[in-house]
Parts: C-alpha cells; structure tokens; sequence
C-alpha cells in the first residue's frame, strides 16, 4: 500500500518561487528586459522545482512499483486528479463553481471510445479528438455560463449536464446507455514503437505520462502573468475590471481550457476502464471534482491532486471498512469549513506560517 | 471655466429606483489640482464617484478627460483615457503581494500577459516602476508580504499605489484617512501630495484637516448637489456650509468668537 | 385527445407537489439565497422515512405530520450553527449543504438500503376523470399540497409572523431593531423550506418510486422552477411549476418521457438565458 506522499508547495503566494535565488534577483538591477523567459530557468534548482520533480516522480513511478491492485487504484487516483486540477482552474482560479463538468468528462470518455470503436482510430489520436471536443463544447457552453454569476452558472452548467446525461442515456445505440459500450484497444502508435495497451504497465505509463505533463503545464500556467491575473480575478473582480482586466474573458479561458482537460480525463478513464457508459454524465461525477478540490485546497494545483488522493484513499480503503464512507466525508466536509476553508494544503500553510512567524527564517 | 482642466463632468445625474442620488453635478479640475469634495453623509460623493468610474450608471450627463467623452465606454476600458481610483474600503487583491498587486496593474496592458510560460513573480521582479510607486506610497519594506497581511493604512496606500500604476490623468481617491490612526495620517498626506505630482486628484474626505492641509480647492455636495465651491478658507467661511455640513448657526459663531 | 388531457392532468397534479418542494427552495434559496445543495435530499428523506415508519407500522398519515416537523427542527440549528457561521460566502454554504447531502444521501442509505420500493397508498380509490380512471391518492396528495401552498402564501403575506419574515429577510437591520429575533425567523424559514420538501416527500412516497437517490433530480428541478419563476416570488415558483409539469405532461403524449424532460429543461436554459431574472422575479439583488 504506497499511497503517494506529495510534500506541498511550500510558498503561500501561490507562487511556486523559490525563495534561494531572490537574493540573486534582488541584487540584479531591474532591467526591464523582454527576456522573463530565460530567467526561469535559474529556479530549476530551487525549492519549486524539487516539488515539481517529486512530484512528476512519484506520478512516474509509483504505478511499476506498486503490486498491480495498488497500480490499478493509483492509475485511478492519477485521473482523478488530473480531473481535479481542471476543476481548480475553475472553481480556484476564476472563482467560478460549476456543476456541470461531468458533461465534458463523459464527452471525452466518448470521444475516446466512439472513435476506437466504431472508426478503429488509434487511442493517442482518439485522445486528440476527446480533448478537441471537450474544448469546443466547453467554448460554446462558456459563452453564456461564464457571463452567470455564482447560483445561476451552478444551475446552469448543472442543468446542461443533466440534459447530457438524458440525452446520453435516449441515444443508446451510440451511447449503449448506462450498459455502456466496451472498448478494444488498439495497440499505442508512438512513431515506429507499437505497444500493446494490455500490458502490465502501459496503460499506466500512458496515464501518468498525460498527467505529469498538464500538471508541469499548470503550475507554469498559474505562476504565469495569466495566472497572476486568474488569481486577480478570484481576489477582487471588480477591482481586477477597475484596472483593466478584462474578466469575461479570462474566465472563459479558464473555463474553455478545464473543459478540455475534463474531457482529456475522461478520454483517459475510458481508456482505463476500457469501457464508456452514460453514467459517466450523472450528476456524481460533477460533484466529485468539487469535493477533491475543496478537501485538498482551492487555488493551488498541488490542492486538488491532494484531494483527489484522500478521496481515493477514502474510497478504496475506508470503503472496506464501511461502506458509507461518504458519509464521513460529509461530516469531514462540514468540520473543514468550520476549522479550515481553505482545505488541507490550507492547513499545511498556516501550520508554516505559524512556524516561519516564530523567527524561523523563511522568506515568502 | 479654462480650458487648463483635465476633468470636466457636466450635468451628471444618477438616480436609484425613486430617489435622486446625484442631481446635475457640475465639476471641473485642473492637471495638477487636488479638489477636495465634502459633503454630508448620505450627499451622494461616493455615487458621483462610481458614476465618474462608470461602476453606476449615469442617467444623464457628460464625464471627460481631456476631451474625451467617457460615459460610452465600459468601465474597464476607462483606464486607457487616464482615470484611476482608489477606494473607502481598500480594494486590493489580498492573496497576492505588494509587489505583485502593483504588478498586475502594469502586467494588464503589457504583452507579458499573453505569454502563459513566463514566470510572473520574475516578471514583476524586473519592474522599475513597480519598485518607484512601492517607495512612493512608503510600502518599500512591505513590499513581498502578502497583501492581506498588511495594517489598514498601508492597505490604503497600496490601494492608492494601485491606482497610480495605472499612470492616470485624473486620480479619485475616496476617504483616503477613513479608519486611519493620527499617526498614520502624516504618511497619507505625504502620499496623496506626491500622487498631485502626477495627476489632477479629486478627494473625497470628512477629515477636515486634510482637506485644508492638501486641497487646492473644495466643492461642496448636500442632497446630491453642489452647494458651494472654492477654496478651502472660502469654503470655510460660507454660512450655507456651515449651517447645513457643521450644524452651526453663523450669527452664533461670531457671538462666540 | 383523451391521452393527452389525462397526461395534462396528471401532469398537473405532479406540479402540485413540485411546487410543494419548489416553494420550499423558494423560501430558502430565492428569499434567503442560500444555496441548499441538500434540498432535494431533504425531500428523499422525507419519503424514505415515510418508508421506514410504514414497515415500522406507523400510519401514513402521522408519518405526514411527524416527519416535516422533526426535520423541520433538525434543519433549524443545522441553519443557526452550521450555514449561519457561513452566510458570507455561497460557496462555503453550497459545499456545507453538499456535505449535509452526503450525511443525508448515506444515512437513508443504512436506514433503507440500496433496494428502492413504494409505499402502498394509504387511500386506494379511483376516480373517473376525462374518460379515464385515475388514481384517486394523487388527488387527495394534490389536494393537501393546494391546501398546504395556500396556507404557506396566508402566513407569509397575510400573518403578523410572516411580515417579520419578509421585514428580516429585506432589512434584516431595521428588523432588528424593531424587536424581531431576527436569528429565530431565519433557523425558522430555512426550518419551513426543509418541512416543505419533506412534505413534498412523504406525499410523493405513495407515488414515486422510492431511493436514496431520488433527491438529485428533484433539486434540480426545483431550482429551475424557482430560478425560472424568479428569485424572491413566491406565486412565480408556483406558476412555473405548475405550467412546466402540466405542459411537459401534455408533451409525453408525443414523445418518451424522458425526451420532453429534456425539452422542457431546454426550454428553462432559454428562459434563464434570456431573462436572469425570471419571468416574476423583483430585482432583490
């Protein structure tokens, strides 16, 4: 049993920055230079950088090296996650609480599967597609969800998700309904490399390969000006409009981009479960997401991959035990926002402040 | 009036549901003045602040900024025309640093935002200006903690640090001593005065002090109108003001020297 | 024609509980603006305890009275101690209302298990209605939902009790000090929405097939309807229910259930989409 133990970031900015090489930057005249780019690459040794590679690591490697029932419930822990994380670029990063995202999860749990199945397209291919729709249905969805505020976008992606499934579940010579329809892998094409899909590892490899990278994609994303101005716009939007930042559409993107990463994690569980049902677009699998974000901490990327692991400890483990786990996790959820809104990497934060604030030297 | 003013509103009306909130305000200010507004509770400044910012809408009216007409303009737009405001309540994005609260409103208009690898805390680190208007508003030693973590009178003048980022013609600060303590008052004095350097500054205050200490000029709003304007010893010394904004009967005044 | 009247019919009878439950969300979610993710549970509970004290030999109809009431009581501190620490942020309310569904969603789960059933009706009679025989309980379930929906709009608009209801909820600072116990009319309303749908529920129990997961889409229906009736009126919740499940009813002569449940909940996005603030709604903000 190896669950994967994540050292969260340790900076309470949300800004990944390694606080080593400041004293380098503070003595370097501010240059006004256009060449920012080049000058992330000093932070590669710094303490954000070992976090990321820990991280990527144990994404890596935990699956070979856990015997094959742990590697199955870690594989599903990964997408959980990589879930979880498009789900924090909604709801952390541009403040908007859907409820709908199992609409895009269960589009690209199709758009992976339709594609094999029916047209024999090969999986990296069919992934492409997943995403590609996910991405689309998310732009057209997002033009009218994300001018609506808090109850009403609730209601609204919730309501457009629930027509998913309806529909879903009408249209069961495509869908199979909640049957569903199983999948044949066809082996993986990696140029002139054909692996079979059905080995012990590959499916993991595959799985955690698409993870590592949106997660290295993400924590650059946030540390970027664009995240800067996401976080902008979660602090103070109509501060963040008074300055001129146009919000609809940052928050578009936001929404347009976990969309696509939603429907990038269904692709991927599909590829998994080598099956794609209806169920897949109930409200359930819009709630989740939530609760991993919320549970492990809102705004940062690390948070949500955190939830996701203490959701899927609760689910393959406590489970065992008693099977209403769920109903731990509801008192769990209760006592949080009382005690910690702000999650577990929430707590993990204020436990270092107290501790830096105490005269242990730790520039933020 | 001359043709030296930056600002200049006519007419502006702003009523909500049956009540008249601003009624046919009239104001212009100069490049480099600073115009205090006093006023009542209730006169209807901070309305006639948002209906200036475009946060509220005018009924009718013009607001403009060295001849540009505003009011057809989002109000997240009104930045490119040289406006810029800080607020009663500090309105600052708490999770971000100084630095990178300054940052952003630089970062906004800037090409950097469109670059998604690019680290931004690095990006803000190389910002000259960033540093100046941190050591203009005295927030140079504050200037990596997190906003949140700062005391209600640097929160203010981080506000105010904001809006000057934005390299304004016309600055609107709104209480900028609310809830400040007397010894703090001398650095936002210091701060509003540096802030005339760059911009004509509209005031909203009750603090008279820092109204006679920093304003060049003073109009007066009651019930959403202006009642008077002028200096601020002229401003002082008018019986209307002072009957209906100090509740003083002027014959009593001088009765009691 | 005899179809489609009779569907319309039934239709309307169902819009007669929904509206039960809707103006319960009504009072909670249009007038208070907490977002109760729980709401649709509150109304499973309501059913599967009307369940359970059935298969404990309990009455149908005590069942009727007892259950609203007790969990019209639990939900008062729940609001106090729980949601009121939270008011200034939905989202906080919404995950605290989503947790309580969990609790709630997993305890009718160990108290009646997985395998989902009916009552029996407490009242079998038939009635001949346009041609067709009809189920003579849903009447009756019908009749004590109007009865109760007039009682619910004579206490808010026509009691003393109501008034302070509405003065807390628009100026909850005049209210105040005009003697009201604010806190106590708010665990209360939120206490009256929570008793509705549990009324919704044990009325429905008889009729609907009864499951730990029948809350989920009765919460969203519930929040179209209010949403779509508009935010802070009472008689617009009641309009639109009655409307969406009358016509949607007439629809399901033409085309399967679950195609004119997706109709008519296109038809409630192009609502929403086209007037946020529903077909009644006043502009509470």
């Amino acid at each position: 049993m190896s669950p994967i133990s994540v050292p969260p970031t340790p900076s309470a900015t949300g800004a990944l920055q390694t606080p080593n090489s400041t004293d380098d930057l503070q003595t370097r005249h501010p240059s006004g230079r256009s060449g920012g780019g080049r000058h992330t690459s000093r932070l590669l040794f710094g303490k954000a950088a070992w976090v990321r590679l820990t991280v990527v690591a144990a994404m890596l490697l935990a699956g070979p090296l856990a015997p094959p029932g742990v590697r199955t419930i870690i594989l599903v822990t990964l997408i959980y996650g990589l879930y979880a994380m498009a789900y924090d670029l909604l709801l952390g990063y541009s403040n908007q609480p859907s409820l709908g995202q199992g609409l895009f999860f269960g589009l690209g749990m199709y758009g992976v599967a339709l594609p094999i199945v029916d047209h024999g397209v090969n999986v990296a291919a069919a992934l492409l597609a997943a995403a590609l729709a996910g991405g689309i249905a998310a732009l057209v969805i997002g033009l009218v969800a994300v001018r609506l505020a808090n109850a009403f976008h609730v209601i609204f992606t919730a309501l457009f998700a629930a027509i998913a499934y309806m529909i879903a579940n009408t249209l069961t010579p495509i869908t199979g309904g909640s049957g569903g329809r199983t999948i044949t892998l066809p082996p993986l094409k990696l140029g002139p490399w054909e692996v079979s899909l059905y080995g012990p590892y590959a499916t993991y490899l595959l799985v955690a390969v698409v993870v590592a990278f949106v997660y290295l994609l993400l924590d650059r994303l946030v540390a970027s000006p664009v995240g800067k101005i996401w976080t902008a716009i979660r602090e103070n939007p109509e501060r963040a409009a008074n300055i001129g930042i146009h919000v609809y559409r940052y928050r578009l993107a936001a929404f347009v981009l976990s969309g696509l990463l939603t429907a990038v994690a269904g692709g991927l569980y599909a590829v998994m479960l080598r099956f794609a049902s209806s169920e897949f677009f109930s409200f359930t699998w819009s709630v989740l997401p939530f609760v991993w974000v919320l549970v492990g901490g809102i705004g940062t990327i690390i948070g949500p991959l955190l939830g996701a692991v203490i959701f899927a400890l609760f689910q393959f483990y406590v489970a065992q035990l008693w099977t209403h786990y769920l109903l731990i996790l509801g008192v769990a959820l209760l006592v949080l926002l009382r005690w910690s809104p702000k999650g577990v990497v929430g707590v993990w934060r204020s436990f270092r402040a107290r501790r830096s604030a105490s005269g242990k030297k730790d520039v933020r | 009036m001359s043709d030296s003013s930056i600002l200049k509103v006519s007419g502006v009306r702003v009523h909500f549901g049956g009540l008249v909130a601003v009624n046919d305000v009239s104001i212009e200010v100069g490049a480099r003045e600073l115009r205090a507004i006093i006023g009542p509770n209730g006169a209807g400044k901070t309305t006639f602040f948002n209906a200036i910012s475009g946060e509220v809408p005018l009924e009718q009216g013009s607001v403009q900024i060295g001849g540009v007409e505003l009011t057809k303009h989002a109000s997240h737009r009104l930045r490119r025309f040289g406006l810029a405001r800080a607020y009663q309540v500090p309105q600052i994005f708490g999770g971000l640093t100084v630095r990178q609260n300054l940052w952003i409103a630089e970062a906004v208009e800037s090409s950097a935002r469109w670059r998604p690898f690019v680290n931004a805390d690095v990006l803000a680190r190389q910002s000259a200006f960033v540093e100046e208007t941190c050591e203009s508003v005295g927030l140079a030693a504050s200037i990596d903690r997190p906003a949140e973590e700062l005391s209600h009178a640097d929160q203010k003048v981080l506000d105010i640090g904001m809006a000057l980022m934005l390299r304004p013609k016309v600055l609107l600060l709104d209480e900028p001593t609310q809830g400040v303590s007397p010894e703090e008052i001398q650095g936002i004095h210091a701060v509003v005065r540096a802030a005339t350097k760059q911009a004509a500054v509209l005031m909203i205050e009750h603090n008279m002090q820092t109204v006679l200490a920093l304003s060049d000029s003073v109009t007066v709003l009651v019930n959403g109108a202006v009642m008077a304007e002028g200096t601020p010893s002229e401003v002082m010394d008018n019986d209307d003001v002072q009957r209906v904004y100090m509740g003083v009967n002027p014959q009593k005044k001088t009765e009691l020297g | 024609m005899e179809l489609q009247s009779f569907l319309v019919f039934n239709g309307l009878v169902n819009g007669f509980l929904i509206a039960l439950i809707a103006l319960g969300l009504a009072l909670v979610f249009g007038i208070m603006r907490i977002i109760n993710m729980a709401h649709g549970d509150l109304y499973m509970f309501g059913a599967v305890g009307a369940v359970v004290f059935s298969e404990m030999g309990i009455p149908f109809w005590i069942s009727l009275f007892v259950l609203p009431l007790l969990l019209g009581g639990l939900a008062m501190p729940f609001e106090r101690f729980v949601l009121r620490p939270l008011e200034s942020s939905a989202l906080a309310t919404m995950v605290a209302t989503i947790g309580l569904s969990f609790i709630l969603q997993q305890l009718a789960l160990i108290i009646f298990g997985g395998q989902p059933r009916r009552l029996d009706e407490p009242v079998s009679f038939n009635v001949q209605i346009l041609g067709t025989t009809f189920p003579g309980y849903r009447l009756v379930a019908a009749g004590i939902g109007i009865v109760l929906l007039a009682a619910v709009w004579g206490f808010v608009y026509r009691s003393r009790l109501g008034l302070s209801l509405r003065a807390t909820i628009e100026r909850p600072d005049i209210a105040d000090a005009m003697g009201i116990n604010t806190s106590l009319v708010r665990a209360g309303a939120f206490g009256l929405g929570t008793a509705l749908a549990a009324v919704g529920g044990v009325l429905a129990a008889p009729i609907n097939n009864v499951s730990h997961l029948m809350g989920g889409q009765i919460l969203l229906v519930a929040f179209i309807v209010v949403i779509v009736g508009g935010l802070g009126s009472l008689g617009g919740t009641l309009i639109v229910a009655l409307v969406m499940a009358a016509a949607q009813g007439g629809i399901t002569a033409y085309i399967s259930p679950v195609e004119s449940q997706i109709l008519v909940f296109g038809m409630m996005a192009i609502v929403v989409l086209v007037r946020p603030k529903g077909l009644f709604g006043k502009a509470v903000a």
